[in-house]
């Protein structure tokens, strides 16, 4: 008994020990709650990351190997697709929502615009395997990646493990989105009294919290929730959004609440893209409501807003850009990783 | 550094090997009070072995249809003695027509004695089936978590099947979510785990599995994999069915 409490201790010292060095702390920026994500179920490691940084940007993950996640998820649009109302996927067929844009997904509880996947581990399955995003299945997918020149060793660096798994392919994948941490905008450094808004961007401040704040709430910009906030709906995609995914009509017409941080990069705006422009938005919610029974309670009263109360709302909004975000070179495409392989 | 993390590892591992073998010695003296037993899952129609090379097969209403894919997760096997003792294995095992090196689920170190239930949840338990990604059989990779949806897939069946018009369509069930797992216990007559025999086998009855409680007819349903609300029914219809489709056959 003695001895077997030796060789655990012996045992835990050296696992401990190895985590130890290759172990990345997630650090959470300080206005920020508590992550969601449960870290200690896929501890952040550099050769981790950069491996999923690999997986985001290679197209192997689709049936053609022609679309990858960066196709409709670009890091200068705060990753999403810029290009298209709903967005396109293999063979230029097109989706029946607009991308979502992915930042500070640690905090999220769950994924989608109708929030169908509950943990970001499951979540890149669904654009894998969507027919009209890249139309592959995993077990294809670790195939493929087993017998490249590329990977087996990546895994290896990363998992200790050259054979290839589903969960660690999608458990790298994850890693990579959990580092996309957007939270150095203007707005922040003003929180943190390292700079101060212009009157405008103070007035707009003002109307945000009073008007905004309650769905798309600090620092996240979102309250991670679905709301229905009056879109009519568009009759020949008929989204009756989370409805979709629970069949009960208490959620018919409800999206989850996106965040507003780089909303200035990340049109078009609503689950479909159907604006182009922020102050089509503003627009929206000043005079476009429609209603109907599961119409958002903070909609009810009509928000009045005079036209350059509407600019202000605006002004405040830019403050959200993170440029240090949309340009940080550790998201950039991997191309020292990719030119390593082509020269072995 | 990482040399001697290894040195460390394989002096730990040798240790443990060493100390395991002792203790196996030490039953030996004794009357064996464990044994190993070995569960296969035979996956059959009305007690045929099925093939998936389009054979038709018909069901208790008359549907003609065939099976390409058969897969369903057993998970939590838990052997019950006459007395009420209870033997809980923790595993996971995805039994699958196409694999049928997975159809075998090795139980280590059972007591000995005479068994009279078989228990499993036919899918995967509560926590795992929404808690993001698990390992081995609950990888991703073997196709069996929703995409479109949260958590795991329980059961699927892929095949066609010929209309009341005679046209083949295809067939297509996938079923999952927290409404759709199922308790499964099997009867045993008094099976002794004995350390002599090696090998339990359970039938499972594809055809029980579309009529053992009320029928389902592929004219009505022939392609369900999802949650909706007009699921609902056909979902517990199929749950109920595939409880009551597992039966003991024999032990050697």
């Amino acid at each position: 008994m003695k001895r077997k409490l030796f060789i655990f201790s012996l045992l835990s010292f050296v696992i401990v020990s190895f985590r130890s060095v290759n172990e990345i702390q997630f650090e959470v920026p300080n206005s920020f709650p508590k992550p969601v994500y449960n870290f200690s179920k896929n501890p952040l490691s550099e050769n981790k990351i950069q491996l999923g940084r690999a997986l985001f940007y290679d197209p192997i993950l689709s049936r053609n190997n022609m679309i990858s996640c960066a196709s409709c998820h670009s890091q200068f649009s705060a990753f999403t697709h810029v290009d298209h109302a709903l967005s396109h996927g293999i063979e230029d067929k097109s989706g029946f929502r607009n991308s979502p844009a992915l930042m500070n997904m640690a905090w999220q509880k769950s994924f989608m615009r109708d929030g169908a996947i509950n943990h970001l581990d499951a979540q890149s399955l669904a654009p894998i395997t969507n027919p009209v995003e890249m139309d592959e299945n995993i077990a294809h997918v670790v195939a493929k990646l087993q017998i490249s020149k590329l990977y087996p060793q990546l895994f290896f660096k990363a998992f200790g493990d050259s054979t290839i798994t589903g969960e660690h392919t999608l458990k790298a994948i994850s890693q990579f989105m959990l580092t996309l941490v957007s939270a150095n905008s203007k707005y922040d450094s003003v929180m943190r009294k390292q700079s101060v808004f212009n009157e405008q961007e103070n007035k707009g401040y003002i109307l945000f919290k009073k008007n905004c704040s309650m769905c798309h709430t600090e620092p996240l910009f979102t309250n991670d929730e679905f709301r229905n906030n009056g879109l009519k709906i568009d009759t020949t995609l008929n989204d009756y959004g989370r409805y979709r995914v629970t069949k009960n009509k208490a959620d018919s017409l409800k999206f989850k609440v996106p965040t507003l941080r780089n909303i200035e990069f990340s049109y078009p705006y609503m689950h479909d893209g159907r604006f182009k422009k922020l102050s089509q938005v503003i627009n929206h919610y000043a005079n476009g409501i429609e209603k109907s029974k599961t119409l958002a309670n903070e909609l009810q009263k009509p928000i009045l807003l005079t036209a350059n109360e509407k600019v202000d709302i605006i002004a405040f909004l830019l403050t959200l850009s993170d440029k240090s975000f949309l340009f940080n070179p550790q998201y950039f495409y991997p191309k020292e990783i990719f030119s390593e392989a082509t020269k072995n | 550094m990482k040399n001697l993390i290894f040195c460390a590892i394989i002096l730990a591992g040798f240790l443990l090997v060493s100390c395991t073998k002792e203790e196996t010695k030490q039953t030996n003296n004794n009357i064996a009070t464990v044994a190993n037993i070995n569960v296969v899952f035979n996956n059959t129609v009305s007690g045929m072995a099925i093939n998936t090379d389009n054979t038709n097969y018909t069901n208790a209403i008359g549907n003609k249809y065939t099976v390409d894919i058969l897969k369903y997760y057993v998970t939590n096997i838990v052997l019950e003695k006459e007395n009420g003792a209870l033997f809980y294995a923790k595993n996971y095992n995805l039994i699958d027509l196409n694999e049928t090196l997975q159809n075998t689920i090795s139980l280590k170190n059972v007591p000995t004695g005479k068994y009279t239930k078989l228990r499993f949840i036919l899918g995967v338990d509560s926590a795992r089936n929404t808690s993001g990604l698990q390992v081995g059989y609950l990888d991703p990779s073997y196709g069996m978590i929703w995409t479109w949806n949260t958590g795991y897939i329980f059961f699927k069946h892929e095949g066609n099947f010929t209309n009341s018009a005679n046209q083949v369509k295809p067939l297509r069930f996938h079923l999952g979510t927290e409404a759709a797992r199922g308790f499964v216990e099997v009867w045993l007559p008094e099976v002794n785990i004995n350390g002599i025999n090696s090998k339990l086998t359970i039938d499972f009855d594809l055809n029980q599995a579309y009529s053992s409680s009320s029928n389902i007819d592929f004219n009505v349903d022939n392609d369900r994999q999802s949650t909706e609300e007009v699921d609902r029914f056909w979902i517990s219809n199929l749950k109920n069915n595939l409880e009551k489709s597992f039966s003991y056959k024999n032990i050697e």
